[in-house]
């Protein structure tokens, strides 16, 4: 048995009946997952097969259950027959008068302890069920009202729950015992009493968010009253989630119990309880392991069947979870690949990286970056994912070169590939990135870290979220002189206020020490441009850097870059979706579409002599002032899904000029001007077609 | 905007207050708590006298013991005498239960110190490299004992412990008390053992959680693009927020080492608090389980503000703006 195969078909699990978050609960599935077949006998034969953990806890819970059920006629002996010829025997002990065999073994009365096991189940499944559906209803009635109702009755439940959940059950539980007596009910109703809080907690939150929803504000529009509302619409949706929390706390009451019993504290009568037994075993552990054992292990068992099949429930109360652990694939809308780590994997594609004629260096003076025939592939689920699909350009020392494009052409993985920082699933890559004519894809991580942040540095566009929320400004800035110049704590500060200053953040010495979420969005990413400057870098690469600023703030960050650039003699490399942005800012423009640079040059070239039927398109989408009434345009179509690239020239589907010929043979990059060149095979016509 | 200091004093004070009034509002809530259970629901001079003794014998000692007073005055004074640390003298030792209850807390806080020190570094350890290596062995070492650690009873765990290790093997001593201090650790080995799979499973589990989270956040793709080693983007830029959820799942590992050591003191003969509880459970003994729920939950309160105050240092966001 081998509990961790279970991880990948249950996904995210916290077996944790204590600790009930959000996790727990199935989360809504954004309609993504049609359901294509029927649930049938023997997709779920199947699906058993290959989930077979689940299987056995779910034969071993209903072994257990029949065990309370039918005790007197599954057990071979009374629990309570004694045979003092017969004591403290081992496990496969033979029946003295040629009865059924001691599985395992006897106590220290000669009682049969598999007989007792089997009668004990009654007592844990009978008292964990009952104490459950009290709690439960405590919980679930006290938190729907409490989330439903607000006011002083949620603030007042709140409090209890909290308190009460920080509290030491187990010492909660003995004292109340103690003072009420032992006894079947006396247990059930105090763990009951323990443990309604995490129902209620639960509750209370779903409530809180069911409440806002359409389907509760229109039942209330129509004139339903509350009770309605909380019985036929809010309770209905909590269901599977309230089962599921349930089950566990199953468990939890079973382990519960058997504490308790161990303690004597327990159920008093003379039925047999795994924890007592557990406790009968304690004066013989030396000479009968077994007494103690195998009470335990059941117990252990339980919870475990438990717990797995309520990890199971989980899955199969979740749209999604359920085809798939039925093994039937649904369509899924295209899902972002998953940002993770650089694995060792995807290093060793990053040093594997061939270095075949296409992708020699510029000989002579090399220029600071070159990209050559540069391709990044993703392995996703839903096909290979062609991100860059062979690019090629220089950066020269003080130039500055606008990348712009649409989301998702590929514009944003292509500078990461420079940063050594893309996204895996692994890519796979190819092609070469030169620094100073040495090709960054052949370095290992350690090799290229020192050139990262002191030689190329990057921002990113969201300031809030690249930033650490976790550390002050001034050390996130700081921390640059540290690791790369090995300057001590108090100079790398002096320096990081210092760029801070240098980037117009007003008081920079007391601002270093305030952390991100204290700044504005501006400010914030004058810190990060603060940060990528620190040690002068030849290239800054500025990923759509003011996309998630106000329109005001923008114009300063840009103006900022800009006089920074002019200052320092840096390469700029902008990526930007904003032809106005491109047009303030760029030496050269490179146009990418579908992971292909689709048409480059000066940006006075770009707009009076557009050599693209795509270029062309994006230019007349851009409102005018001197336009006024005209018409905006947008382009015709989406653009192509990376997985599913058009043969052909990638944009022949949207391209009012397409001929035959654009659907079956790429269009190469071809020379329009001395320093523009074009990838069409018609771009004389576009030329012409003012 | 920037706070001004003065502000994020002011800021920072009125949180500790808020604090301190829900440390006093819970404090006086299982004060209640107490006196309702053990005076109204028992009936202690029943449980002094035991289930045998005549009924005469127990109606006067009622009177005695103020029993018959009204309910406010009872409550009055058990409340004024709580405040003082003043819960009775034990039945059993005849002494302040105050003083006994004292005089075993070293014990239990010797075991409690070294399960939760050694708990919540394993944890983390375990947690961030299941993180960070997903599929190996520590990945799969994180789910088998978040799991193992919900589904084993810590009395059968300890049980097993002693049999094994201790009879069979002969390693440790199968219970006993030496002193706190470094002769006492061969006899804290198995009791700490039995007291942190459960609380190690959680906090890994958690860790591993939050800190895949946190590989996932934007600003570790900027720590690598600055060209930082490995080690500082993950052991510091990821894992210090990793941290903020594990520090308050911590606190509930306090809690839950406050449950264990009930059932683990009692079975290692261990002499602290909650062997102490047992003994007192058994000899009837009213006022030392009260005193000992009181120091308890005196106890459960001063974790949480602590624990409250490190999330506050931690997570920036809390220390300042909130309150």
């Amino acid at each position: 048995m081998t509990a961790p195969n279970g991880e990948s078909l249950h996904g995210k699990q916290n077996p944790d009946p204590a600790a009930p978050n959000d996790e727990l609960l199935p989360q809504p599935v954004g309609g993504t997952a049609a359901p294509l077949a029927k649930v049938t006998l023997g997709r779920i034969m199947r699906g058993f097969r290959r989930d077979n953990i689940t299987l056995l806890a779910l034969i071993f819970l209903f072994l257990v259950v029949m065990s309370a059920l039918f005790a007197e006629f599954l057990a071979p002996y009374s629990p309570t027959q004694q045979n003092l010829r017969l004591r403290l025997m081992p496990p496969f002990t033979p029946a003295v008068e040629g009865g059924f065999p001691h599985l395992l073994g006897t106590d220290a009365l000669g009682r049969d302890i598999f007989s007792r096991l089997i009668h004990g189940a009654r007592i844990s499944i009978s008292l964990g069920v009952a104490s459950v559906l009290l709690s439960g209803t405590l919980g679930v009635t006290l938190g729907l009202l409490g989330g439903y109702y607000r006011g002083r009755l949620d603030d007042f439940l709140s409090r209890v729950v909290d308190v009460q959940i920080g509290f030491p059950v187990l010492l909660f539980a003995l004292f109340l015992l103690f003072v009420t007596g032992p006894g079947y009910w006396n247990v059930v109703v105090v763990l009951a009493l323990a443990r309604w809080p995490v129902y209620a907690r639960v509750v209370r939150s779903l409530t809180l968010s069911y409440r806002e929803t359409p389907f509760v504000e229109g039942a209330r529009a129509i004139g339903c009253d509350d009770r309605r509302i909380i019985l036929k619409h809010l309770l209905p949706n909590m269901l599977s989630p309230i089962l599921v929390l349930a089950t566990l706390e199953v468990s939890g009451t079973i382990l519960g119990e058997s504490g308790l019993s161990f303690l004597g504290l327990g159920v008093t009568a003379d039925t047999p309880t795994w924890g007592k037994d557990v406790a009968n075993g304690r004066e013989y552990l030396r000479i009968g392991w077994w007494v103690i054992a195998f009470p335990g292990l059941t117990i252990f068992l339980t919870a475990l069947s438990i717990n797995l099949a309520a990890m199971w429930g989980r899955t199969i109360t979740d749209p999604l979870g359920r085809w798939q652990w039925l093994g039937v694939s649904p369509v899924l809308a295209k899902a972002p690949p998953a940002i993770a780590a650089p694995s060792r994997e995807n290093v060793a594609t990053l040093t594997a990286a061939p270095a075949d004629a296409s992708t020699q260096p510029r000989a002579g003076n090399p220029p600071v970056l070159e990209v050559k025939d540069l391709r990044v592939e993703f392995d996703t689920p839903a096909g290979v994912l062609y991100a860059v699909n062979g690019i090629s350009y220089t950066v020269e020392a003080g130039q500055r070169l606008v990348i712009l494009g649409e989301s998702g052409s590929g514009k944003t993985v292509n500078v990461e590939t420079i940063m050594g920082v893309v996204p895996s699933p692994p890519a796979r890559l190819s092609g070469a990135i030169y620094y100073r004519g040495d090709n960054l894809l052949t370095y290992s991580p350690g090799q290229r870290r020192p050139l990262l942040g002191s030689k190329i540095a990057m921002i990113f566009q969201d300031p809030l979220t690249a930033l650490n929320p976790a550390f002050t400004v001034g050390e996130q800035i700081a921390e640059m002189f540290r690791v790369h110049q090995g300057l001590s704590h108090g100079q790398a500060k002096k320096q990081a206020i210092e760029m801070m200053d240098r980037m117009r953040i007003p008081s920079a010495a007391q601002r270093a020490n305030d952390y991100p979420h204290q700044f504005s969005g501006g400010m914030r990413q004058r810190v990060m441009i603060a940060m990528a400057l620190a040690l002068g870098p030849e290239v800054l690469i500025a990923d759509e850097p003011t996309t998630a600023l106000d329109v005001t703030i923008q114009a300063q960050i840009m103006k900022l870059l800009r006089e920074v650039q002019t200052e320092t003699g840096m390469a700029l490399i902008l990526i930007t979706h904003d032809f106005g942005v491109a047009v303030e800012m760029a030496d050269q423009v490179l146009l990418m579409y579908a992971g292909k640079i689709v048409e480059r040059g000066s940006i006075q070239d770009i707009f009076r002599q557009t050599a693209h039927p795509y270029t062309k398109a994006l230019l007349t989408s851009i409102p005018r002032a001197d336009h006024k009434g005209g018409r905006l345009t947008a382009i015709a179509g989406a653009p192509p899904r990376l997985t599913h690239i058009p043969f052909g020239c990638p944009f022949h589907p949207r391209c009012p000029y397409a001929i035959p010929r654009c659907e079956s043979e790429v269009p190469p990059l071809r020379p329009v001007s001395a320093n523009h060149s074009s990838a069409c095979h018609l771009f004389e016509e576009v030329l012409l077609d003012r | 905007m920037p706070a001004a200091p003065a502000q994020k004093e002011a800021n920072l004070r009125r949180y500790v207050l808020k604090r301190l009034f829900q440390a006093i509002f819970v404090l006086l809530a299982v004060l209640s708590l107490v006196f309702i259970i053990g005076r109204q629901i028992g009936d202690p001079a029943r449980l002094i006298l035991g289930l045998e003794a005549p009924e005469a014998d127990v109606v006067a000692l009622r009177e005695e013991m103020g029993l018959n007073d009204p309910i406010f005055v009872q409550y009055g004074r058990f409340l004024v005498r709580a405040v003082q640390g003043d819960f009775g003298t034990s039945y059993w030792q005849g002494v302040p239960t105050i003083e006994l209850v004292l005089e075993r807390i070293p014990a239990t806080l010797f075991l409690s110190a070294l399960a939760f020190g050694s708990a919540v570094p394993l944890a983390i350890l375990i947690g961030v490299l299941a993180a960070v290596r997903p599929g190996s062995f520590m990945d799969r070492l994180t789910t088998v004992l978040s799991l193992a650690g919900v589904c084993i009873v810590d009395f059968w765990l300890a049980l097993m412990l002693i049999i094994f290790v201790s009879v069979r093997l002969g390693w440790l001593p199968t219970s006993g008390f030496v002193g706190v201090g470094l002769a006492g650790l061969p006899f804290a080995i198995l009791p700490v053992a039995t007291l942190i799979l459960g609380p190690v499973g959680r906090v890994a589990q958690l860790t591993r959680i939050a800190m895949i989270e946190e590989i996932n956040q934007a600003y570790v793709k900027t720590a690598r693009a600055k060209g930082l080693s490995e080690y500082l983007v993950l052991g510091k830029h990821a894992l210090k927020n990793a941290l903020i959820p594990t520090i308050t799942l911590s606190g509930d590992v306090l809690i839950s080492l406050m449950n264990g050591v009930i059932i683990v003191e009692f079975i290692f003969a261990w002499p602290g608090v909650g062997q102490l509880l047992m003994q007192a459970i058994q000899r009837r003994d009213l006022p030392t389980i009260e005193t000992l729920v009181f120091t308890t939950t005196v106890m459960v309160v001063c974790v949480n503000l602590v624990v409250d105050m490190t999330y506050a240092y931690i997570n920036p966001r809390i220390r300042y703006d909130s309150a």
